[in-house]
């Protein structure tokens, strides 16, 4: 028996660092890679995926979300698709499942929505045991029932479900846990979990996918952007599981302290090598400390300029601060500007951090309207 | 820089080729009517420097003639520029060119020669076709004398460097200005004026407040949704109850079972009240048998009664007729005290009516003496007036003849006085004891002479002196003297004839004579007043008075005589006594009054018993007649012993209703009827409320339905999260617009700081500059620049700003302060020259002269034209003399 682990799909996710551009961009990759999925299960010879929770991002989507996936499923006729509900979107009386049936699933989309355990495809080899949430936490395991679910003797048990193995932290409170000796426990050939957005294998028989496409910086795992293929070849055979690359975009989390012009080409450099022959799929959440003199800081706006139009997202945080040099006020000329020029120069240099940033940024501003000016220094230079 | 000539054609009014003649260095004066095209040359002169020959703006179009709006407008000019000597000619509107010649150099032409000339003059292009600079301050037009010239652009950076040069350095004034321009612009797009956010800064705040709202909103409705969802689900579980069939089956089966309980109920109660009515009839056939027996028995008791109480009645009827007796006896006592008192006041008020009398009889004897004496008195008064009256009249002079007298003597004095005025004075100055040696007409001089010793003589006289003989003396005759004489005689006699009826032979006696008659007349009116005295006052006749006393006397002698003669009088009591003895016997009278009078109740309560008795006595002779006879009469038509067996009957009849009651009551359900109607009430109202409720909670739920499907279509936690990323995206729009407010804000106020100390710097020169030919008008006074060169006041003695000062005054101070940029750039080797075009037209004639001074003295450097329709105040300024030629 072959079939694709996923999760986490979180349709209808919004991303508000992005702009609207790339928040459009994100969102329809979200739905593209269902189509991805389908065609790696056909590649794969896989008969079924299954999907271990948070379909959708919201409780209450649109109507046009709601549908989307469902719609995208339908176009893989030729595979059973097995959803639960996540942590995401609950099965709530009057819910969203509801609002799924009452619409009506297509043939090939089994929504286990009751815990009952049913076939994973028409030849009935491997039976799925679902283990979806009716409430966004839940203090019980929701697993717990699969140790009693009747099954036909022989078959290949697979449990899906959706929370976490393990606490972060918070003890007191750590809803949705799911014991992680589960497999064991209930007998099952493989137990597919979603909820983490990396993929991560708890043990041989127990994996989590993570989510096919990354929605965010800090994910954990390998951050996400894959899909599982599990091979079953019995009920107590080992699984082989493969994972496979779906996701479109590379999330890249970068820091940088600059000194100097070197320092900028360097973070140059490494951010247009992340993904050299597609830069258009790479967002940056960038972290910059450090001091650069005012020419290079004129460099490092340029650079920026430069990589916000080459990424997909650049997110810069902090700023450098200023480092005047003796010969920087030359570049303001003689007489008033240049007056003006020390002044700021000095408020740069002391004061509260808000002050100085202040200062640094009209400094900035003042020497590129000093260079842009009909005969300023910079023609000059 | 000079101009030399200036030619115009088809410009205006200028039709054919017009030339401005005599232009040279130094002062120019073009003075000529109003409307001659003296502000048309100016214009033209403009249009040459600072137009473009291929404009079609208004400027030039303004140049057309009015004849012929297809023409050309064409202007020549002569200049020199420093050493540099240039030809130029312009052309506007039709086939428009430009040349520009240079001696000594090429000729440029159109475009070439605009740049060139612009470059010689400094000049900066300006918008469609324009070219301003220092010459449009310089130039001044018509009515444009009274404004400060516009320094901005080209003409102020040109004095800035003129300024910055005399520093000896570059202050960087202009650039900072230029560059605070930028960078207010740049705030302006994120600030109003006010500093309210505007643009994409006011649209992100007001966005981000929106998706703020929008999100509270749809959180507000999810929050609904969920009520919804949950009302839902409670009533689905209360329809899956409400529509239970097995508890309706049970419902229905109680109430039939309910309502059949209520039928036996309702049969035995039948039976009851059939066997409670027999009660009731039995009941009443036994309550009528003992209803007769109990009236015959009442009777018989009421029969007796009624005897007793005959006789009770006719014991009391006597003992009130002796009651009655006694009170009877008692009110003839009181009539008979009564009586008695009644007889005492008589006597009381005899005694009292004799005291009366002699009292009466005493005050009248009093009254005839006063009468008496008034009447000795009056008489007695009447003979003193008559007396004093007869005296009186023996007096003759009176107020009336005393007044004659003096008027006589008064006359005769001035008669007098007259004659002495016509008389011959002789005065007299002897040696002592030598005057009696001496008389006149006889007399001895000292009897005739006065006291100052002189002799009037009015008629002849003869002075006899001793031993010397007479002299005679005959004063002279004159008709006047003589009438005086005559008057002073007639006086003379007058007042002796007034005398003599006075009685008197002088003047003296007269006066001594009517002073007698005054004491006389006061004796008479003071014997008059005594005689009022004694008079009533409502009589003022004496004589009347006298006749009413003396009637009075005889009226009370015959009061007196008619009073009689009472013997017992003196031993009657005083009238007090007499008076108080009839008060005491009117009190007594009164008292037995009262008694008498007094309600008798004794009398009256017997009298009202006995009534009563008699009446009570009858009434109850009556009754027992009427009881017995009644009696009598049932006794007859029923014996006593057959109404008992009736009554026995009717008893055993009710015992028997009775029993049959309790027999149907030992029968009776063991069921509470309100019990089950309660029951039936409920059933059938428990199956009306789950039909209802039924309906309603189907109603609600597809309601819910409805509002819930419709709510979960929009997505609201998906339209929640995309609001909240729109808030989040506005809050980091307005954080940055904010950020570049402050960064804007910074830089503005350093570079304001330092382009305010920089201009600070450059603009002494430009104060110094200008000073000398201010205080050329205005001793001692200064001037403050702002940083675009204009004046913003003047300290004489105090401080003034410029648009406070007379139009006079700020006319004058603008046209120095062109003179002044002229003089300075001139000093720092710039081209200038100043043309005013009809200014100082507020001048009076002392700041005038004033004036011509300083522009003759700024020609001295610079060449200056004056347009003026004024020649003859301008005539004195000594200036070339302008003219304008035409072919």
């Amino acid at each position: 028996m072959r079939f694709v682990h996923t999760s986490d799909w979180q349709i209808g996710k919004v991303f508000r660092f992005a702009d609207d551009d790339t928040q459009s961009v994100l969102q329809d990759q979200r739905l593209e890679v269902i189509g991805r999925l389908g065609q790696l299960a056909r590649a794969q010879g896989a008969a079924a995926v299954v999907v271990a929770g948070d379909v959708y991002d919201h409780e209450i989507p649109a109507e046009r979300t709601l549908r989307q996936p469902i719609e995208r499923m339908r176009q893989f006729p030729d595979l059973c698709w097995h959803l639960i509900a996540g942590n995401h979107d609950p099965h709530v009386p009057g819910g969203i499942w509801d609002r799924l049936r009452a619409i009506g699933l297509p043939d090939n989309v089994t929504a286990h929505l009751d815990g009952q355990a049913t076939p994973m495809d028409p030849a009935g080899t491997a039976w799925v045991i679902p283990g979806g949430l009716k409430r966004r936490h839940v203090a019980t395991d929701p697993t717990a029932d699969m140790d009693t679910a009747q099954t036909p003797p022989g078959v290949i048990r697979v449990g899906l479900a959706h929370g976490s193995v393990r606490d972060f932290g918070d003890t007191a409170h750590n809803p949705n846990r799911i014991a992680i000796d589960r497999a064991r426990q209930a007998g099952l050939s493989y137990l597919a979990l979603g909820d983490w957005h990396g993929m991560q294998r708890i043990d041989e028989r127990t994996w989590y996918s993570g989510t096919p496409e990354i929605d965010g910086f800090d994910r954990g795992g390998d951050g996400g952007g894959n899909a599982l293929v599990v091979e079953l070849a019995g009920p107590n055979a080992r699984p082989e599981v493969t994972s496979h690359r779906v996701g479109r975009f590379v999330w890249h989390r970068d820091s940088a302290t600059l000194t100097g012009a070197q320092d900028i080409g360097a973070l140059e450099h490494r951010l247009r090598n992340i993904d050299p022959q597609e830069a258009g799929r790479v967002l940056v959440w960038l972290s910059v400390r450090g001091a650069l003199s005012l020419e290079d800081l004129q460099t490092y706006q340029n650079t920026l300029d430069a990589l916000s139009s080459a990424l997909r997202l650049l997110r810069v945080d902090g700023e450098p601060a200023l480092l005047p040099r003796a010969d920087d006020l030359d570049l303001f000329g003689t007489g008033a500007v240049r007056e003006a020029a020390r002044l700021l120069s000095e408020r740069a240099a002391t004061g509260p951090e808000e002050q100085r940033d202040i200062a640094v940024a009209a400094l900035r501003r003042l020497a590129l309207a000093v260079h842009a000016a009909p005969g300023g220094k910079g023609d000059a230079s | 820089m000079i101009l030399h000539g200036l030619e115009v054609a088809q410009l205006r009014k200028f039709i054919a080729p017009t030339r401005l003649c005599g232009l040279g260095p130094g002062l120019n004066v073009l003075a000529a009517r109003n409307e001659f095209g003296k502000s048309t040359l100016l214009a033209a002169l403009r249009a040459a420097f600072m137009l473009r020959h291929s404009s079609r703006g208004q400027p030039v179009r303004d140049l057309l003639p009015l004849s012929d709006r297809g023409a050309g407008p064409t202007v020549r000019v002569d200049f020199s520029i420093g050493d540099v000597s240039c030809q130029m000619e312009k052309r506007f509107l039709s086939r428009p060119s430009m040349t520009l010649q240079v001696a000594g150099g090429e000729t440029f032409r159109n475009d070439d020669a605009e740049e060139q000339l612009q470059q010689i003059m400094g000049l900066e292009a300006q918008g469609r076709g324009e070219a301003t600079g220092i010459w449009s301050a310089l130039w001044v037009t018509q009515g444009d004398s009274l404004r400060q010239p516009d320094l901005s652009g080209r003409a102020g950076d040109r004095l800035t460097a003129c300024l910055e040069g005399e520093l000896g350095n570059i202050t960087g004034g202009a650039e900072a200005t230029r560059l605070l321009a930028t960078v207010r612009e740049e705030r302006a797009v994120l600030l109003d004026g006010r500093g309210h956010p505007r643009g994409r800064y006011k649209s992100a705040i007001a966005e981000e407040d929106a998706a703020i709202a929008e999100i509270g909103r749809l959180v507000e409705r999810r929050r609904v949704l969920e009520d919804d969802i949950e009302t839902l689900a409670e009533q689905r579980r209360l329809l899956h109850h409400a529509d239970d069939a097995t508890r309706h089956e049970q419902e229905m089966a109680d109430l039939a079972q309910a309502r059949h309980e209520r039928e036996r109920l309702h049969q035995h109660a039948g039976r009851l009240r059939a066997a409670q009515a027999e009660v009731r009839v039995a009941q009443g056939a036994l309550g009528l048998v003992e209803e007769d027996i109990a009236r015959r028995a009442a009777l018989e008791t009421r029969r007796q009664q009624l005897h007793a109480r005959a006789t009770e009645l006719r014991d009391a009827m006597e003992a009130a007729r002796q009651r009655l007796a006694r009170a009877e006896q008692a009110h003839a006592e009181r009539q008979h005290d009564l009586d008695r008192a009644m007889a005492q006041l008589r006597d009381a008020r005899e005694v009292h009516a004799r005291v009366r009398r002699r009292e009466q009889a005493g005050l009248w004897q009093r009254e005839r003496a006063d009468a008496a004496t008034l009447v000795t008195r009056l008489e007695d008064a009447a003979r003193d007036v008559a007396r004093a009256e007869v005296h009186l009249a023996t007096c003759r002079v009176d107020d009336a003849m005393i007044d004659r007298l003096r008027a006589a003597e008064r006359t005769a004095d001035r008669a007098t006085a007259q004659c002495r005025a016509y008389a011959t004075r002789l005065e007299f100055g002897l040696l002592p004891d030598m005057a009696q040696q001496v008389s006149i007409n006889g007399v001895p001089l000292n009897d005739v002479v006065q006291s100052d010793a002189a002799v009037e003589i009015t008629t002849a006289t003869t002075l006899h002196i001793v031993g010397i003989g007479d002299i005679r003396i005959q004063p002279p005759g004159d008709s006047d003297r003589d009438r005086a004489l005559t008057a002073r005689t007639q006086a003379r006699e007058a007042l002796a004839q007034l005398l003599a009826q006075a009685g008197c032979n002088d003047m003296a006696q007269a006066l001594d004579a009517h002073a007698a008659w005054r004491q006389a007349e006061r004796a008479v009116s003071d014997a008059r007043k005594m005689q009022a005295h004694l008079l009533p006052a409502d009589m003022a006749d004496p004589a009347a008075a006298l006749a009413t006393a003396k009637a009075r006397i005889m009226d009370l002698d015959r009061q007196l005589a008619g009073a009689g003669d009472d013997d017992a009088a003196a031993t009657l009591p005083p009238l007090p006594d007499a008076q108080a003895a009839v008060t005491a016997a009117e009190a007594r009278v009164e008292a037995a009054r009262a008694a008498l009078l007094r309600p008798d109740g004794e009398n009256r309560q017997a009298r009202d018993m006995l009534t009563r008795h008699e009446t009570e006595m009858e009434q109850a002779t009556q009754q027992l007649e009427q009881v017995t006879r009644e009696l009598a009469a049932e006794r007859v038509s029923q014996p006593d012993e057959a109404l008992s067996a009736r009554r026995d009957a009717a008893r055993a009849a009710r015992d028997a209703a009775e029993r049959a009651v309790r027999a149907c009551e030992a029968d009776c359900p063991d069921v509470d009827e309100a019990m089950v109607d309660a029951k039936i009430s409920r059933l059938e109202r428990a199956l009306e409320d789950r039909r209802t409720r039924v309906g309603e909670l189907r109603q609600s739920i597809a309601a819910l339905s409805s509002r819930i499907e419709i709510a979960e279509g929009d997505g609201l936690d998906e339209r929640i999260a995309g609001h909240e990323r729109l808030r989040d995206g506005h809050a980091r729009e307005r954080a940055e617009c904010a950020r570049q407010v402050e960064i804007l804000t910074l830089l503005a106020d350093t570079l304001a700081t330092t382009a305010r100390e920089a201009t600070e710097q450059y603009l002494a020169p430009l104060t110094r500059a200008m000073e000398p030919a201010l205080r050329g008008l205005f001793p001692r006074a200064q001037v403050t620049l702002g940083q675009d060169f204009s004046i913003t006041a003047v300290t004489r003695n105090t401080q003034e700003q410029f648009g406070d000062l007379s139009d006079g005054t700020r006319e004058q101070i603008a046209v120095l302060a062109r003179l002044g940029m002229a003089d300075l750039l001139h000093t720092r080797g710039q081209h200038a020259m100043v043309i005013l075009d009809d200014a100082l037209t507020f001048s009076d004639s002392g700041r005038m002269e004033r004036m011509f001074d300083i522009l003759t003295e700024m020609s001295q450097r610079m060449q200056i034209i004056i347009l003026t329709c004024r020649a003859e105040q301008f005539a004195g300024l000594g200036a070339r003399r302008l003219s304008v030629v035409s072919e």
